[in-house]
């Protein structure tokens, strides 16, 4: 049989497998929104755990990161700083946000910092930045989807064809059964995910040099320029060391999507759990990776697109069963972010937007209902972004990764009781100014400043490190000489955090 | 609480137990090895090889297993 034939049909098993998980999923789900948009808050440490890792590896993890190893070397390793820092940030920050969730009955970012901060201002601007620089995510990972089933099917599938088709098996089990859909979709996701990368980059480091061992041996004395820092082309500043793990750990988890996941836990000790032994899957997934990318370097040097060089390895060296196995695995770390976003935009859009300013008293069935129409207005959007070219995604790609970074004060203002409190002033005024040198440090190019500290990165520091710094600076002046939230309200909500962590009244 | 207003309760950002300042300072401390300017200087080398990798590989490994172990601590001291 050709390798094509033997790639797609395995990714059409993997696609069928989530067909059936949503349509189970659909059978236990109640007409309710905590069932719908949370899991009913019933989530365990197992489900949770591989959805969280499988929501937090994308298809960049499959294919990106290779790419990096590749083209900048040992410098992609800092990868284990953000990935264990997110562990340590889910054990102190995501069992708070749990407990407030549980007491509060908040089911979006929005709804926690808008009940603090006593604002609707702090929910329009924390639901616009949760939806703006995670709608992106959903372009990417699409059109890591199609890219997957054109390069399995030999191009045989067009790329729009397979973004399409991937994109309606993703909203499809989602319709059907929210997120435990979802939850249960991404538990054979991150198994088949983390299997086929480990599997995969083995198979060839022992085709093509004997184990892994030799192929480091074989790299030090072909090209020791990836084996050190900064990397050949001399990427791996210290400055980008330092704001990469703060971006792609704090950006992350501050997403909605991943709030989300920790308001669904059944209890506060299952996010300790998640905290201390995610980052043993997160950061496990880049020692394979990093045997494709510096292998690759050597066997395969001067690819014109470096991301490809796990596909072009498997399709060269590798037999055709095991290459529709990893394609597959490839399409589960994309569809398993892909339908997490879709599913964290459709409850923001849904609780922040509608519920709240629409139409407030309608049943459960019917927000449950509106859910479902959001999520195939998204794949319409998620779609048309995938297959055309706008100049305005350029910018909003380029923000993305940092944009829910803004975040980080005012969430750490209502988690972390502290001498004083930030406030709603404060925290708006922060996250607009964090904006804005964000895009001023990443987008405009050269800033206005280049002159003077360098574009687009200035003095070496990432500019998602310049944004939050600025963010927080602004946030404690602004909240100095403004209104703090009522003591009713910081008594109640830091209350809870007080007998949460310490179980008492402080 | 009208203007700059202060905090009702203790702070959260100092651990009130030896346990969570010992958890606390060792993964910050792991971290701080883990990042510059440790990983571009002493630590940014090939040799010696450790357990068959380049040292600066291994190094960042070791760490990284070691703050996952402060984490799993952590946890089994219930903090």
């Amino acid at each position: 049989m050709e390798p094509w034939i033997v790639a797609t049909s395995l990714i059409f098993v993997y696609l069928i497998i989530t067909i059936v998980l949503g349509a189970v999923a659909n059978r236990r789900l109640t007409v309710d929104m905590e069932d719908f948009l949370l899991y009913g808050r019933k989530a365990g440490f197992v489900v949770l755990y591989l959805t969280v890792v499988a929501t937090y590896h994308s298809a960049f993890a499959f294919l990106g990161s290779g790419g990096y190893f590749y083209t900048h070397g040992i410098g992609f390793w800092a990868a284990g700083t953000w990935t264990v820092l997110v562990g340590g940030i889910t054990y102190v920050l995501g069992s708070r946000i749990w407990a407030l969730g549980k007491a509060f009955k908040y089911i979006t970012p929005a709804d926690m910092l808008a009940d603090f901060y006593e604002s609707e201002a702090v929910r329009v601007l924390v639901a616009v930045i949760s939806v703006l620089f995670t709608i992106l995510y959903i372009q990417v990972q699409a059109q890591g989807l199609g890219y997957i089933l054109s390069v399995a099917s030999g191009e045989r599938i067009p790329f729009e064809i397979g973004t399409l088709i991937l994109l309606v098996v993703a909203a499809g089990y989602l319709v059907a059964g929210g997120l435990r859909a979802v939850y249960w979709t991404d538990v054979v996701q991150g198994i088949w995910m983390y299997l086929a990368v480990w599997i995969g980059a083995l198979v060839l480091a022992f085709k093509l040099f004997g184990g892994p061992f030799e192929l480091w041996r074989r790299v030090s004395a072909e090209r020791p320029d990836l084996l050190t820092l900064p990397g050949p082309e001399g990427f791996f500043t210290p400055g980008m060391w330092i704001g990469m793990g703060i971006a792609l750990s704090f950006g992350i988890v501050f997403q909605p999507h991943m709030m989300i996941r920790y308001y669904s836990a059944v209890d506060g000790k299952t996010i300790k759990w998640l905290g201390a032994t995610t980052p043993i899957y997160l950061m496990t997934l880049y020692i394979p990776a990093a045997l494709v990318g510096l292998g690759g370097a050597l066997v395969l040097p001067g690819l014109a697109v470096p991301d490809r060089i796990f596909p072009e390895l498997l399709f060269q060296f590798a037999p055709a069963w095991l290459t529709g196995i990893i394609l597959a695995g490839a399409t589960a770390a994309a569809m398993s972010t892909l339908d997490s976003i879709l599913h964290s935009n459709m409850t923001v859009l849904t609780r922040d937007v509608y519920q709240r300013y629409v139409a407030p008293k309608e049943s459960q069935a019917h927000y449950v209902w509106v859910g479902r129409g959001i999520v195939i207005g998204l794949l319409a959007v998620g779609y048309v972004l995938s297959v055309k070219t706008f100049a305005f995604l350029v910018t909003l790609v380029t923000l993305s990764g940092s944009g829910a970074l803004q975040l980080m004060p005012s969430i750490l203002g209502v988690c972390f009781p502290g001498r004083r409190l930030f406030t709603k002033a404060g925290v708006l005024w922060g996250m607009g100014t964090g904006l804005s040198v964000l895009y001023l440090t990443l987008v405009v190019s050269p800033n206005p400043f280049a002159s003077l500290i360098g574009s687009p990165h200035p003095l070496g520091l990432h500019g998602a490190v310049w944004s939050v710094l600025a963010n927080f600076a602004v946030t404690i002046a602004v909240s100095r000489f403004s209104r703090a939230p009522s003591a009713e309200t910081v008594a109640r909500i830091h209350g809870e955090v007080e007998r949460f962590v310490y179980g008492g009244a402080g | 609480m009208t203007s700059g207003g202060k905090g009702l309760f203790r702070s959260h950002f100092l651990p009130r137990t030896r346990a969570g300042w010992v958890s606390v300072l060792l993964f910050l401390g792991l971290f701080a090895l883990a990042e510059p300017p440790f990983v571009h200087s002493w630590a940014n080398r090939t040799e010696p090889w450790l357990l068959g990798f380049p040292f600066l590989y291994t190094y960042l490994l070791v760490i990284y297993c070691g703050l996952i172990c402060v984490l799993i601590w952590a946890l089994r001291r219930k903090l």
